[in-house]
């Protein structure tokens, strides 16, 4: 578990540069969960998950994993192993003449030894659905955009971290690029590795997220189930965010008299809900 | 990690020597480092000093910002004080087969504040101009040299888009840093030749990005039909007024004076 208590972060304090970023955020991530964190541009996104892995240190507050508070008790390099943060366009980290020895970076580092990195560089590629046979040896700079990305996010699994934080993985990304990175998380998630996106797109955060975190200029606004998120449509539209087409479609039949339960905001749920309505008023 | 430049660090504030044209500006720090180095007693070292001061107060930049900028120099400032002190032809202490002589420790002396005052004096040049504003007028400055096939122009380009990139690459940089570092890289091995290898994760990607940013930088320029210098005009035009003018003459004056004045038989 991770959990944050009353953690604020100030960048360039005592300057005239000052600039709080992120203002008395308390929050804890339970272990298996996938949790969305969305916010307009500028919110603190990136400077929140930052702290997740001991990059930036809170101003005044703290972070703590397993009850064990970082810093004093848990270091930063203990934590990287367990927490693995995933930033933005991944693909731009990569270094290495082959992707087994790109992947392979983190665990080297961890001090593990040669048949132990082999075994977790296959595994870590089979985590991120690339064929190993077919994508080891090669270099990862003749890759398409798509496969650089989840070969990165591959060089991160490949430490073994029970909790991936990722900011916006998808952007950038064509529909089966996307598809690729979804896949690779659900199927992570049902492993039992606890997930924390970042994104813009409202729609993948109803398909997959259980929770949703929304911030706004520094501070944690709404914290709660997808579907009672975009309940509050016009609240999210206020601070300048979207709510999915699924729930949009919702809202507005809803606004023109049917009687739509929807209790998921997944597009498939949402499909059959609202089936099932048109086939009752056809009914009538 | 800190990748800042404290070297060229604009000070934004509004004041006449903010306001005063670059080209001016760049002239005169020529002038004063030609007049520095006429200055060969203590008394005009001490002149420049107050001048700086005064440019200080004018300018309302803290001084402590420009003094900053000597802090790298140093190494060099005591290496130079030390073999000053054995030239010269009085010996005044012994050590061994090593003479320290006064007219050496006076030189020595003589030639680090004299160091030390120039580095002062020429960052107000960076501290008040735009990097912009100071490559905008290094072409200008240039522009006579066109005659001779000097591409003025270009250098200034070159200045300019180089200057541009700092920040860019200073924020890649941090994030590829971080990147690695949340791998399990780390940067602060005390063996020299380990450290440098662990740099390898950040220098790769970085120059990949550098070269990927070139590419697309010079077809971006390319497609808004960019071709040097040639016929171009400017969005910003440099304009040399009245008070621009007046100030270069005057206070190369000064400068003219302070030259005689640090080479009139003072202490």
């Amino acid at each position: 578990m991770i959990e944050m208590a009353k953690v604020t972060f100030e960048y360039l304090p005592g300057t005239p540069l000052a600039h709080t970023a992120l203002t008395d955020i308390s929050l804890t991530i339970a272990e298996g969960d996938f949790v969305a964190l969305v916010g307009p541009t500028g919110s603190g996104k990136s400077t929140l998950i930052q702290h997740l892995n001991g990059l930036l240190t809170p101003t005044s507050g703290s972070l703590s994993f397993r009850g064990r508070r970082v810093g004093s008790d848990v270091s930063p390099l203990e934590l990287r192993r367990e927490i693995g943060l995933i930033f933005q366009f991944p693909e731009s980290q990569l270094f290495e003449h082959t992707v087994a020895d790109d992947i392979g970076f983190g665990p080297r580092r961890q001090g593990l030894a040669g048949p132990e990195v082999a075994s977790r560089v296959e595994n870590a590629l089979i985590q991120v659905g690339l064929d190993y046979a077919h994508y080891a040896q090669r270099s990862p700079f003749s890759l398409s955009g798509g496969e650089q990305r989840l070969v990165a996010i591959a060089g991160v699994l490949a430490m073994r971290p029970r909790f991936l934080v990722l900011d916006e993985p998808t952007s950038g990304l064509d529909a089966c690029g996307k598809e690729a990175v979804f896949d690779c998380l659900d199927r992570l998630n049902n492993e039992g590795v606890a997930i924390l996106m970042v994104t813009h797109s409202m729609d993948e955060v109803a398909e997959s997220a259980r929770r949703i975190i929304v911030l706004n200029e520094g501070k944690i606004v709404l914290d709660d189930k997808p579907e009672r998120i975009f309940a509050r449509a016009s609240f999210l539209r206020e601070i300048g965010l979207d709510i999915p087409k699924a729930a949009e479609l919702v809202l507005r039949l809803r606004e023109k008299g049917f009687d739509i339960e929807a209790d998921s905001v997944s597009m498939r749920s949402v499909v059959a809900s609202v089936a099932a309505a048109v086939k009752e008023r056809c009914a009538n | 990690m800190r990748f800042g430049l404290t070297i060229g660090e604009y000070y934004p504030v509004d004041s006449p020597v903010h306001a005063l044209d670059p080209r001016v500006k760049i002239l005169l720090v020529l002038v004063f480092t030609i007049a520095v180095f006429a200055v060969v007693n203590f008394s005009g070292l001490a002149a420049a000093a107050a001048l700086i001061v005064g440019v200080a107060l004018v300018s309302k930049v803290p001084i402590r910002l420009a003094v900053k900028g000597v802090r790298p120099l140093l190494y060099l400032l005591a290496f130079t004080f030390i073999i000053h002190l054995f030239t010269g032809a009085k010996p005044w202490i012994e050590l061994g087969p090593l003479h320290i002589s006064l007219p050496g420790a006076r030189s020595g002396a003589l030639v680090g504040i004299r160091l030390v005052i120039l580095v002062v004096g020429a960052a107000f040049l960076t501290l008040t101009s735009t990097p912009i504003e100071l490559t905008d007028a290094i072409e200008s400055l240039l522009a006579p040299l066109k005659k001779v096939r000097v591409p003025a122009h270009e250098i200034a380009m070159m200045m300019t888009i180089a200057l541009r990139f700092i920040p860019t690459l200073a924020a890649e940089t941090d994030k590829i840093v971080k990147a690695q570092a949340s791998r399990g890289a780390r940067f602060e091995s005390s063996n020299p030749v380990t450290r440098a290898r662990s740099f390898i994760p950040v220098l790769v990607p970085l120059f990949l990005s550098v070269f990927r940013r070139a590419d697309e930088l010079a077809e971006a320029m390319e497609a808004r039909a960019y071709r040097g210098g040639e016929g171009r005009t400017r969005m910003r035009r440099l304009e040399m007024k009245g008070r621009d003018v007046l100030t270069l003459i005057s206070v190369t004056a000064v400068f003219v004076g302070l030259a005689w004045f640090g080479r009139l038989p003072l202490v």
